[in-house]
């Protein structure tokens, strides 16, 4: 009984980390420094999870359902000023890009006010979404600060002329409407690497580098590395100790000089996904 | 034994197993005794009941485990290697190869969306042939017969249009023109994007059509309208350069272009210029630099006497750059060093294209960057394999041929001119003069449905190829490209173009007939190759003959490289720069540029639904074309953005929808290349404009390329933004976006100095 | 307590007059009725259309996940919490003008949380799983996520229907049995049967009195409770503008405010229409109306001390929501509902307005518009200006939405017309109860006084009948 188990684990359960002994934590970083905001991340993540092409149409009413987008920002840094050309009237340091998508946030907003409990913590602190147990409250989406859930809004599936069936990846599903999605950190590839593991005898260790995720694979300038956070040898945590961010804190108490930050870290909602800032020349 | 039953005999059994295992092909295990019914040629044992999945079991395929087959990306001529995942005898994903100097792993966009022109719903499907005006489907006998009829005979009006084409393709094009009885410049290459002028300056300056560039190695690149990130020849290989270039100490990246680019847009510096212009800045610099003696000691004494007389200020009003930012400039360039000094298409498509890039290249010599950051190649063993690439004048030359009847039959393949070519060029013209067109295609795009012969053919994941990269990261590497499914409609429904070129060959020439198919050609045109590469594969499994060791070896890794010559040193000889005094006026005329983007390319991945729905990297558009104008122009012409613009040039208007944008000079309006088209399946007939259309016919005097950005066009607004706009919840995004995170700190900044400071070197 | 016509009414007139409202309807009757009918129509063939097709067609998207529905939601819920204000607390509190009135104001909730009902669940992406938000226990031992305010909500709304429908139906008891006297036919059966055998026997009487009182007393907090948690569906999320610790008083004083304005409307309805002059008097409309003018500014100032401590928070989100509440796109429903909300109810601080039924009938629709726009104003400029600004979009609800937002109106409209049919709109054993004590009571002294006889007098019967 789940209810049982709720008692049994009391103590657990007002811990700040439930899952304070798993030998797995998944998470990212980015760095906007070389990030060029090409686009190869988010048509990987089409091809990799199986993602609906909704046309011009469903784009318009906002129906888009991308896991991953890069957004594009003009604005500029205070007390940027030009030679003799009025500021403002181009962007001459260039846009801003960031990918975004499910920051995988440990104190993750969306979980606690779904009805169904369809979106849950795993033990690898992923934000899983259920999407069989879904009802499409769409609570979660109206909760998340960075808006990377998606709802499917009609069944896209069904307007796949063949044969791009064909190219479905067979590692998960196809979602029907009325149900939630969202980046799961291409959840299928983890599950493939952990069962390797499994296998080769080491379940609790798996090596840097096995999980790609397939945006981090396409990307050209290789911007995005994502590992085991637990890990300390991983890519990925040693990118978030030099860079002094720390999971537990809502405030990162690290030098001005250090660039990694966590986007809304002031929300508190405790993401996974550390952004390393960009970088421009301003004597140029 | 198996035991037949009639259909009226079915227990109730048998059918409900059949039901359930209706065309299980031969799926099911067959055992030597028992009570076997034979239903739809389905062996159903009925005592032990082993069944499995509804797969067709291949060799290397084991249901559930997914096998992945290197090849070639053939999205752009760039030749990026890619790793191909099947499961199940599907391909699902394709990934760069990392071994590839080219791409080192990596995969744009439209690297990833081959899998859907592959899979693609429109994919022609049936060879189709003119009759009486109408293309009407036929069978492939009688394609065949009519492929032999037109192609497989001698014909001095013979010509062949590509796209960009490189190794065992081009070779055996090229064997069949020469069988043909036709020399080899019949042989026309058209494509838009790669830089035409640039490789005949390259040439005349450096000896070399394309040298090799060492981002790595910059300080500073200063690129003018070279947009090496997104549309310039290799944009995955240049974007991990960037990131090489990027690192700490931190190169500066300074973008000069009348409309920001994908590369613009990431530059610590987009100086917005006035298009056409480009060349009077560079040659501006030059003078500044020319002050120094060790600048100008490196120049020929008549090169340096044309670059001497300069007015700042005069460049300034020309170039709409302020005097104080071409100071600064030139103080960067003599600062950060090496530096390199790029120039891309919209620097060398204006009306002294050649001049101006000429101008950008001098740059590079004064600065003593030839050598340092620009290196020279090595000889190849190989030329006939090299990639061919070619631009609007080799397309010109094939319309003067068609229309004084030099040319009869035209053979098409990779390339969509009448989709392409400017109504101005009178391309649709020349074309129809032609009495047998033969295209060899995917799909049913422009040039295809005007043709009289149509041969549907495999897609590059369906077919044996060999390419060679447009720009070679690396010296002598050539790609391999195999088949890594079999053909998405069947054997019966498409063909891989090499053997229809070969059977086409074969029937002129009898030496051909050797060949079975174009695989077992390039299977021994590489094992003949052997002894001229650098890579060696010893055999794996016992009893494997060296033979399918180098086989295996080579298909596994994908590519091969040849041993190639020394690399000889690259000249140094820029011309003397000859630009007009100043570019002629256009009065209140603002400058079209057609811009390239990273997606749709050059149009040819229109009928992708990923590419179509991949926002647009700057005015984040899908689904659409759209004319990018600044706040201040549309401001003056009352336009919002989702308003409906007419644009039109003297040659024609289109009627396309506004986006208000700060990313381009306010003299200029820009409209993404791509959309447009007339024909070319479901996602892309109807869907925008094509800014080609209507550019003024406006040629590079030097090199006889078309100057695609020297057209001039009027803007007046149609209709408000109704309720129709296709934006609709985008066009607040997008205003809200022209300057604002809303203090949120989505993105933060800091300066390279602190960068540089704090982060450590790599390796 | 002064001069009361009511007095002088006769015990049979009473039972009369609202029997005869029970009677052959009219003409216009069927009209009304057929109109609600084609609006509720209307609204199954938008959700079958929804039901089909997706939640898209309803044009909600990213970022507005919410729209409408859950704006209809909260009204109707809010508007539930008239009848329970007035049948309830006023009972508690005795306050016995509310006799005339609180009957169909009891109505109005059970039909307005039956209308509120239907909204969470056609807002679901899979309505056809519904039954999971439910608690129950089931093989597989899965339950509902319990910190999940809408499974609270769930929770809330089926307690507070049964509740609502127990409080209703128990408050018809003695009039069912007045009814089923004076019935023939089908009536005379229905009656019968919901009567259960009411005599009028002091027992029963006491018997009622006590179950009547207790649930009152159960009702009043759940009520509070309720929208509280309707409440908490925002207040329990990082939404910047949601997440509001007021929200839950801000929620249910709005709720009682649009309860109030709602049953004004129904009250000047049913006095024109049943010709209840007599027993709707002005008197009480004007103590209607002052009670929901007080509740207006208690709205008022919870509403402005929001705003308030937005401002002075200087938080970034919320601050930037507030500005685009008043300046953006969604301006012209924030100002509306000022003016409608705020500025409105003050009309009601003159006697003049008061006692002018048709006055108070157009201003109290005015209200309930103000009302209804708060709630829209409450889900939607939120999300348009969220945390994220590249995800920034304003949307306006689409012809779905707005058709299944009618057909609630004609759904609630039908039901109600329906009951007025059925069921006696005006509670006639209290309107007699009120008239007694008009009769023997000139002060409030005497009125409990007689209380006390009543009191004794029950107590008495009930001694004699346990000594039988």
């Amino acid at each position: 009984m789940a209810l049982k188990r709720m008692i049994e684990n009391w103590s657990r359960l007002r811990k700040r980390d439930y899952y304070e002994d798993s030998p797995f934590m998944w998470g990212m970083s980015i760095d906007l420094n070389k990030c060029i905001g090409c686009g190869a991340c988010v048509t990987a993540c089409y091809a990799e999870n199986n993602l609906p092409v909704v046309g011009k149409e469903h784009y318009a009413t906002g129906h888009a359902m991308h896991w991953m987008r890069i957004e594009r920002y003009w604005e500029e840094p205070e007390g940027e000023t030009d030679i003799d050309i009025k500021d403002g009237e181009y962007p001459e340091r260039g846009a801003h890009y960031i990918p975004m998508m499910c920051q995988q946030c440990n104190h993750a907003p969306c979980e606690p006010v779904c009805p169904v409990a369809a979106t849950y913590h795993t033990t690898d602190h992923l934000n899983a979404q259920v999407y069989n147990r879904c009802v499409g409250s769409r609570y979660c989406g109206n909760n998340c600060p960075y808006k990377v859930r998606y709802f499917n809004f009609f069944d896209y599936w069904k307007d796949l002329p063949s044969p791009l069936e064909m190219q479905l990846n067979p590692d998960l599903s196809v979602r029907s409407k009325g149900v939630m999605e969202k980046c799961t950190f291409c959840v299928q590839r983890i599950r493939a690497a952990k069962d390797q593991a499994n296998d080769e005898g080491h379940p609790h260790h798996v090596e840097d580098g096995a999980v790609k995720t397939a945006c981090q694979q396409s990307c050209p300038t290789q911007a995005i590395v994502f590992g085991n956070l637990r890990d300390p040898e991983s890519e990925v945590a040693k990118q978030w100790e030099e860079h002094e961010v720390e999971l537990g804190r809502h405030e990162q108490d690290k030098s001005e000089d250090l660039r990694g930050y966590r986007v809304l870290e002031e929300l508190n909602v405790e993401p996974c996904v550390m952004y390393l800032d960009r970088v421009r020349d301003t004597e140029a | 034994m198996a035991q037949k039953r009639n259909q009226d005999q079915w227990t109730r059994r048998a059918f409900l197993k059949a039901m359930g295992l209706g065309g299980a092909g031969s799926a099911l295990v067959l055992s030597g005794c028992g009570d076997t019914d034979i239903i739809n040629n389905v062996d159903i044992e009925v005592r032990k009941e082993l069944v499995e999945p509804n797969v067709d079991p291949q060799d290397f395929v084991r249901p559930g485990v997914e096998t992945w087959y290197a090849s070639t990306c053939r999205q752009c001529p760039a030749g990026c290697a890619v790793h191909a995942r099947v499961r199940e005898g599907r391909v699902l994903k394709l990934e760069g190869n990392p071994n590839s100097p080219v791409n080192k792993g990596r995969l744009c966009a439209m690297g990833q969306a081959g899998l859907q022109g592959h899979y693609n719903p429109d994919r022609l499907r049936k060879p189709m042939l003119r009759k009486q005006g109408e293309l009407v489907e036929v069978s492939w006998a009688e394609a065949e017969d009519a492929l032999k009829k037109h192609l497989g005979r001698k014909n001095r009006k013979l010509a062949w249009l590509t796209g960009a084409v490189s190794g065992h393709q081009a070779a055996i094009i090229k064997a069949h023109l020469d069988a043909a009885g036709v020399s080899e410049d019949r042989f026309f290459v058209f494509d838009t994007l790669p830089p035409a002028v640039g490789h005949a300056v390259n040439e005349s300056i450096y000896g070399h059509m394309m040298p090799k560039y060492d981002f790595g190695k910059a300080e500073l690149i200063v690129s003018f309208g070279a947009d090496f990130l997104a549309t310039w020849m290799s944009p995955v290989h240049f974007a991990a350069e960037y990131a090489k270039f990027r690192m700490p100490p931190r190169g500066t990246l300074v973008q000069i272009e009348p409309k920001m680019t994908l590369t613009g847009a990431n530059a610590d510096r987009w100086i917005p210029i006035k298009a056409g212009t480009e060349g009077y800045l560079a040659k501006a610099l030059a003078s500044l630099l020319a002050r120094d003696s060790e600048y100008a000691s490196r120049l020929p004494a008549d090169v340096l006497a044309s670059i001497k007389q300069v007015n700042i200020d005069e460049v300034a009003r020309i170039t709409g750059v302020p005097a104080e930012r071409i100071h600064k400039l030139r103080a960067l360039l003599t600062t950060k060093r090496p530096s390199l000094v790029l120039s891309g298409s919209s620097a060398e498509g204006t009306a002294h294209g050649a001049e101006t890039a000429n101008a950008i290249q001098l740059l590079n010599v004064m600065l003593g960057n030839v050598g340092a950051t620009i290196l020279p190649r090595a000889s190849s063993p190989f030329p006939d394999l090299e990639p061919r690439m070619g631009g609007w004048r080799e397309l010109a030359q094939l319309a003067d041929g068609l229309n004084k009847g030099a040319i009869d039959t035209v053979v098409v393949y990779g390339s969509n001119p009448l989709y392409q070519a400017p109504k101005a060029l009178g391309f649709e013209q020349a074309w129809s003069k032609a009495k047998m067109r033969v295209a060899f295609s995917m799909f049913p795009d422009e040039t295809t449905m005007a043709s009289d012969l149509v041969l549907p053919i495999h897609s590059y994941l369906e077919e044996w190829n060999t390419s060679m990269p447009a720009y070679a990261a690396e010296d002598g590497v050539l790609n391999i490209q195999q088949p890594v499914m079999n053909p998405v409609f069947g054997p019966e429904s498409t063909r891989p173009f090499g053997d229809l070129v070969l059977q086409a060959l074969g029937t002129i020439d009898g030496k051909y007939r050797r060949w079975k198919s174009f695989a077992d050609y390039i299977k021994e045109s590489l094992l003949a190759m052997r002894p001229a590469l650098k890579d060696t594969f010893a055999p794996t499994v016992k009893g494997q003959t060296a033979e399918e060791a180098f086989l295996q070896g080579a298909l596994s890794q994908g590519f091969v490289r040849i041993k190639t010559g020394e690399a000889k040193t690259l000249k140094a000889e820029p011309a003397v720069v000859s630009l007009p005094a100043k570019p002629p006026s256009q009065g209140a005329k603002f400058a079209l540029v057609p811009s390239p983007r990273l997606g749709l390319w050059d149009g040819r991945h229109a009928n992708l639904p990923w590419l179509q729905e991949l926002p647009d990297q700057i005015a984040q558009v899908v689904w659409d074309s759209w004319v990018e104008i600044h706040p201040a122009t549309a401001e003056k012409l009352g336009v919002k953005t989702g308003d409906l613009i007419r644009v039109s040039s003297k040659q024609g208007s289109v009627e396309v929808k506004a986006v208000v944008l700060p990313s381009v000079r306010k003299d200029v309006v820009a409209i993404p290349l791509g959309q447009g088209h007339t024909e070319y399946g479901r996602y892309a007939k109807g869907v925008g404009v094509n800014p080609y259309r209507i550019l003024d016919p406006v040629y590079d005097k030097q090199t006889g390329e078309l100057a695609v950005y020297a057209t001039y066009v009027d803007v007046s607004k149609v209709a408000d933004a109704g309720p129709l706009v296709t934006l609709a919840h985008g066009d607040l995004v997008l205003e809200s976006n022209t300057s604002t995170q809303a203090g949120r700190e989505i993105v933060k900044t800091v300066s390279a100095k602190q960068f540089n400071r704090t982060e450590k070197e790599e390796g | 307590m002064s001069n009361y016509s009511m007095k002088d009414i006769e015990w049979a007139k009473i039972n009369k007059d609202v029997l005869k409202s029970l009677e052959s309807p009219r003409k216009s009757f069927w009209v009304v009725l057929g109109v609600c009918l084609v609006l509720v129509l209307i609204g199954v063939a938008a959700e079958a259309y929804q039901y089909q097709e997706g939640l898209g067609v309803a044009l909600m998207n990213r970022p507005h996940f919410w729209q409408l529905y859950i704006s209809n939601f909260v009204f109707w819920i809010g508007m539930s919490h008239s009848g329970t204000l007035l049948s309830a607390i006023l009972l508690l509190t005795k306050a016995d003008w509310r006799k005339p009135i609180y009957r169909f104001a009891e109505a109005m909730t059970l039909f307005s949380i039956l209308t509120a009902a239907i909204f969470p669940v056609i807002h679901l992406g899979r309505v056809w799983d519904m039954y999971w938000v439910l608690p129950y226990p089931n093989q597989r031992t899965i339950w509902p996520n319990f910190r999940s305010p809408l499974l609270w909500d769930a929770a809330a709304i089926t307690t507070y229907a049964t509740s609502s429908a127990l409080f209703l139906y128990i408050g018809m008891i003695p009039d069912l049995a007045i009814c089923r006297d004076n019935a023939k036919g089908w009536r005379k059966k229905l009656y019968s049967a919901l009567s259960m055998g009411w005599m009028g026997r002091a027992r029963e009487w006491i018997a009622f009195r006590k179950t009547y009182v207790l649930m009152a007393c159960f009702l009043v907090p759940l009520a509070v409770s309720v929208h509280s948690i309707v409440a908490s569906d925002f207040a329990m999320s990082i939404m910047p503008d949601w997440h509001i610790t007021s929200f839950p008083p801000y929620f249910v004083a709005g709720a009682l405010y649009s309860g109030c304005a709602a049953i004004i409307t129904l009250f000047v309805l049913l006095r024109h229409v049943f010709r209840f002059e007599e027993y709707m008097t002005t008197e009480i409309m004007d103590k209607t109306a002052k009670l929901t003018f007080a509740i207006a500014m208690v709205w008022n100032y919870l509403n402005l001390s929001e705003y308030a401590s937005i401002w002075y928070s200087n938080d970034m989100f919320e601050k930037e929501v507030l500005i685009e509440k008043f300046t953006g796109p969604y301006a012209p429903i924030v100002w509306g509902m000022l003016l409608c909300a705020t500025v409105a109810p003050f009309a009601m601080a003159f006697k003049k307005v008061r006692h002018n039924m048709w006055a108070m009938f157009w201003l109290s629709l005015v209200l309930q518009l103000g009302m209804w726009l708060e709630r829209f104003q409450i889900v939607s400029p939120p999300l348009a200006s969220n945390h994220e600004p590249w995800t920034w979009a304003v949307v306006w609800p689409g012809l779905v939405q707005l058709s299944i937002t009618l057909a609630s109106f004609g759904w609630f409209t039908m039901l109600f017309l329906i009951f007025c049919k059925i069921f006696p709109s005006v509670s006639m054993y209290e309107v007699k109860e009120m008239v007694f004590h008009r009769r023997h009571a000139s002060s409030r002294a005497e009125l409990q006084d007689l209380d006390k006889v009543k009191e004794e007098m029950i107590k008495t019967e009930e001694g004699l009948h346990h000594g039988a």
